[in-house]
């Protein structure tokens, strides 16, 4: 510290480095070269540092210092430029009535009330919250029964406690595919596998003489609409699950299935009582992360439903931003994201368990 | 299973004498149950189900204009012409290219960033580690769709909408926190003694990120390269609302203004849709047995 006489103490907590500063040199007092070095120093590797200034304590806070902005301050400027920055933007103009032009008014909560009021607004928020309660229930629990019947599903061969099916790794990659796909183009092909006059589904079912099976997939009914929608969300992402939950599945020690073996567990007893309760941390991530995902079901149902069969609430959102209400378009979009955020909280809140260390 | 006991039983005690003796039955499990049957047969039927769509759009792609009502499944000719059609008539080509630059360009700028943050996040125990990497996982929870009108009004005021260089950063922006993510957790798991070891023998601490570190982290970086170029060459909503004009949308926004509003023109759709898909199945297959490792070091942490 300046002032404190050093001569004696050597200070335990830097590694002596080379000739030990006897005193500070206050920072006013430095000769002018020195002062530029240090400047320079800034910008510049170690080497092409004078040695007076390399050794000055000054130096190593300034080096600690210097990574941290090199290193942390662009990505931070990206997180508030393109997240965090339009995240308040949208709060803000939820509260104008911008409309595109230059102006945008303060208009106090007026966008809200007209939310509450909007028929239609309550009308698509009914088949968002649907996707977001039942798309995660579905998806998750054919992830867990695949990635266990990919893990865990073989026979007992070898003397293994457990052991994957044949053939695992295919599976993993045929379901896994989906996701490295743009849901754009999951959602165009999808509306050609439903189309009612040349769709592979109708067709299908034609094929094998079901024809009284036969449907108007997405542009007839409500409910059946609704329906399609989850399977092809649930198709797209159930991959990512089964790979995630192999994983996840893998991590456990083979010592407590043969224990469980040993005491006569079936396959059934072994998932409930030793599997799921292993992974369950894995399992509530994946629950949050596909319910934001179910949520957010933009473009598959922009692309793929046609618009008098569903409409969901990011869709009703887009729908407004085009037409230039923007002000009531953010304010939609605030209620999203604050809609996903009681919901990860609640899944934490439910999901929460003991935590099993292995 | 009380079936299992047998079968895993003869399993350690087979080679040698016994097998020829016992024949061809020998294979410990090779018996059929039905349930092993029935499980198979589902197995292979949700396979099916899910290669099902690739091969509509494969044989989309390849039927005639006058075949595509038809109700027979395979198209009596295949015709490759659709995409040689695709490619002169609509604004294809200016897609594909849009599409090129913007995953190209937010990749490199996502490298740029994310790694020197990552390396810092790896080996330092600074004030905020914490809440730096929690902002990290927050931000990725932000559906782009609620973001949508806020980045619109950000770019409107730059007047940047409609440039290739506002689909790079939104992109690079919203791949940054997977890839810090992973990146994290790959350096973290390198031994820090080996870049002390380095810098003992005179190399700096840059020298020994760049010489040491960052070859041992390679197929950390080759994973996240790759799932983000991925991730920005598939990307649909900002490409529909940061740009307006047809030349300047990426691929995935191109393909549906196919989709008109009475006609769909199936196979020249489902021909540009194999132009988007080819590259991604290429580089999906150079990662695809790191997808676990990355996928495990990103999220069950």
């Amino acid at each position: 510290m300046p002032g404190e006489d050093q001569s004696g103490v050597k200070t335990r907590k830097e590694p002596v480095t080379g000739p030990v500063t006897q005193k500070m040199v206050p920072w006013r007092s430095l000769p002018l070269g020195d002062k530029l070095a240090f400047t320079a120093a800034v910008l510049l590797p170690p080497r092409f540092t004078p040695e007076r200034v390399r050794y000055d304590r000054r130096y190593r806070t300034l080096d600690k210092y210097r990574f941290i902005v090199g290193f942390l301050i662009l990505p931070l400027v990206f997180y508030a430029v393109f997240v965090i920055s339009p995240f308040f933007q949208a709060i803000y103009y939820s509260f104008t009535d911008w409309a595109g032009g230059a102006t945008a008014n303060f208009v106090g909560g007026d966008n809200y009330v007209k939310m509450w009021n909007d028929e239609k607004f309550w009308d698509s928020l009914r088949s968002s919250l649907l996707l977001l309660v039942v798309v995660p229930l579905i998806t998750l629990a054919l992830g867990i029964f695949l990635a266990y019947m990919i893990t865990a599903g073989g026979r007992h061969r070898r003397g293994e406690a457990i052991s994957g099916v044949f053939g695992s790794s295919f599976y993993k990659v045929v379901y896994f595919f989906p996701q490295v796909l743009s849901i754009a183009l999951i959602a165009v092909v999808w509306q050609q596998v439903y189309s009612s006059r040349s769709g592979l589904l109708n067709g299908a079912l034609g094929a094998v003489g079901l024809d009284g099976l036969e449907q108007r997939w997405l542009g007839g009914d409500y409910k059946l609409a609704l329906f399609s929608t989850m399977a092809v969300i649930a198709w797209s992402f159930v991959g990512f699950y089964v790979v995630l939950f192999s994983a996840a599945m893998g991590a456990i020690p083979k010592d407590i299935y043969e224990a469980a073996l040993l005491d006569g567990a079936g396959r059934t007893t072994t998932f409930f009582r030793v599997t799921l309760p292993l992974i369950w941390d894995t399992v509530r991530t994946g629950w949050i992360y596909m319910g934001i995902q179910a949520l957010d079901a933009f473009a598959v149902v922009l692309i793929m439903v046609p618009k008098h069969a569903l409409k969901v609430t990011p869709v009703y959102l887009y729908e407004r931003f085009r037409e230039g209400q923007f002000g009531y378009a953010t304010a939609i979009g605030v209620v999203l994201l604050a809609l996903s955020m009681v919901f990860t909280l609640v899944v934490m809140r439910i999901g929460r368990r003991d935590r099993i260390e292995y | 299973m009380a079936t299992a006991t047998p079968t895993a039983g003869t399993g350690p005690v087979k080679e040698g004498s016994a097998g020829s003796a016992r024949g061809p039955a020998r294979k410990p499990g090779r018996t059929f149950r039905p349930r092993t049957l029935v499980l198979t047969a589902v197995a292979w039927l949700l396979a099916a189900l899910f290669l099902a769509p690739y091969l509509e759009m494969i044989v989309t792609a390849l039927r005639p204009a006058d075949e595509l009502r038809d109700r027979t499944y395979l198209p009596d000719k295949l015709d490759w012409a659709n995409f040689v059609d695709v490619w002169r008539e609509s604004s294809l080509g200016d897609n594909l290219q849009v599409t090129l630059l913007v995953a190209g360009g937010s990749t490199i700028l996502v490298l740029l960033v994310s790694l020197p943050a990552a390396y810092y996040t790896a080996r330092m125990r600074f004030k905020g580690r914490k809440w730096f990497l929690l902002l990290v996982l927050v931000t990725q929870m932000f559906q782009p769709t609620a973001l949508l009108v806020g980045l619109y009004r950000e770019f409107y005021q730059l007047d940047m909408l409609n440039s290739v260089w506002t689909l790079i950063l939104t992109n690079a922006a919203f791949n940054l926190a997977f890839a810090v993510w992973i990146l994290t957790a790959y350096i973290g798991s390198i031994p820090q003694e080996l870049e002390e070891a380095a810098m003992v023998d005179g190399t700096s601490r840059f020298g020994a990120m760049i010489k040491v570190t960052l070859p041992l982290a390679l197929p950390g970086v080759v994973t996240a390269v790759i799932f983000t170029f991925i991730s920005a060459w598939n990307e649909f909503v900002m490409g529909l609302t940061l740009s307006t004009e047809p030349e300047s949308q990426p691929l995935t926004v191109g393909i549906n203004n196919f989709i008109g509003a009475y006609t769909v023109q199936w196979n020249y759709l489902f021909a540009a849709s194999v132009v988007a898909i080819v590259p991604v199945i290429i580089l999906f297959a150079f990662i695809e047995r790191h997808v676990v490792s990355g996928l495990t070091a990103g999220s069950v942490k």
